[in-house]
């Protein structure tokens, strides 16, 4: 997904109704540390601490409302580790 | 797996070493989507010192030369004397360029050799338990100098620009939209670029200069302590005391590059 520049981030944030079709948000478990610099970045307060342990013993985030999801790509850009991929999705969850 | 991580990255290397919430992974993530941008892999030869910093060209799938202490930017000017065609990335750390490579860095800059570096600074020696830097502010605490440290930091941005430097831009950790388009034209200009990034350390920076390991915390440091020039002229000296000046800071094209310089010297005949 091509990243968004500035000001279109801006206008996704302050219409957020309009130009948001459905999301996926996938964290990839294998190679996230569990920093969470995910949940603290995110605007919308899309991603959350999971249940969910590694098999390195990390909690991973997940996606608890991906319809808040403005694609702003925020996450993905600022993980360390470059587990986390948004998806436009017509079956999103 | 992010698709661009899935085709850049070296699989058997990771997972990377950074410790979670280390800022490093966030730089070389915009790095890799900067690079996609431009379409220059095939071309890209990737140099790092010792130190975390200089771990983060070892995960990428290209040439990389992983170097002595200081000496990435010496070995990166031999191999672009070499091979002139070719894209030399230098990833270093704090120390390893303006304390350990200073005089390499000065003379990088001077020669204006048309290389990348892109300085991962995170205040502190990081790998080696936390020792006092060149950068580390002045009275803070570290294992070295558990009393506070005496010395005043450097601005290495500054070393950069009047060293000869054509291309200077400051970023930190907290935008990685930055530092991809400041790596883009770090990339694109001829000369001799840097790329100073800040970044966060909450291992040993965080816990003993910054007195928190979140590193939520400290990427929210970076990101409020982050000004642009814009908003850097409408504030006072007050306001911008413990502020870090963000943006390309400075870019010149009156200096000769050394390659272009070499080969013409070579036509002449006298090289």
């Amino acid at each position: 997904m091509t990243v968004p520049n500035c000001a279109q981030v801006l206008k996704r944030l302050n219409n957020p109704e309009e130009d948001r079709p459905l999301n996926r948000i996938t964290v990839d478990e294998k190679y996230c540390k569990g920093c969470h610099l995910c949940i603290d970045q995110c605007e919308k307060g899309v991603l959350a601490v999971s249940k969910n342990r590694n098999a390195k013993g990390y909690l991973t985030p997940e996606a608890v409302d991906s319809d808040k999801c403005i694609r702003c790509l925020r996450c993905e850009l600022i993980c360390p580790d470059m587990a986390i991929e948004v998806e436009e999705s017509e079956d999103a969850k | 797996m992010h698709p661009i991580a899935e085709k850049y990255l070296r699989k058997s290397a990771l997972p990377m070493i950074f410790c979670p919430g280390c800022g490093h992974g966030t730089v070389l993530n915009s790095f890799l989507r900067a690079i996609d941008e431009l379409d220059i892999f095939n071309d890209l030869s990737l140099v790092g010192g010792i130190g975390c910093s200089s771990w983060a060209p070892v995960f990428v799938n290209t040439d990389v030369l992983h170097t002595l202490h200081g000496r990435a930017i010496a070995v990166a000017t031999g191999l672009k004397l070499a091979q002139p065609d070719r894209h030399v990335v230098v990833f270093t750390g704090d120390g390893d360029c303006t304390g350990i490579g200073g005089n390499h860095f000065m003379h990088a800059a001077r020669r204006n050799i048309d290389i990348t570096v892109i300085m991962l600074d995170n205040h502190i020696y990081g790998m080696t338990g936390g020792q006092v830097a060149p950068t580390t502010p002045r009275l803070s605490t570290t294992q070295t100098s558990p009393h506070g440290n005496p010395e005043s930091p450097m601005d290495a941005s500054a070393v950069a620009i009047s060293c000869g430097a054509t291309y200077v831009a400051r970023w930190t950790s907290a935008h990685p939209r930055g530092i991809a388009k400041a790596v883009k034209q770090a990339m694109a200009h001829k000369g001799f670029s840097f790329v100073h990034v800040l970044s966060q350390c909450p291992t040993q920076a965080g816990r003993y200069i910054y007195g928190t390991a979140k590193s939520d915390d400290l990427l929210n440091m970076l990101k409020n302590g982050g000004v642009t020039r814009a908003k850097a002229d409408k504030m006072s000296t007050e306001e911008l005391a413990d502020r870090i000046l963000i943006g390309k800071l400075h870019q010149s094209d009156d200096r000769p590059e050394l390659c272009a310089s070499i080969e013409a010297l070579k036509q002449s005949g006298r090289g």
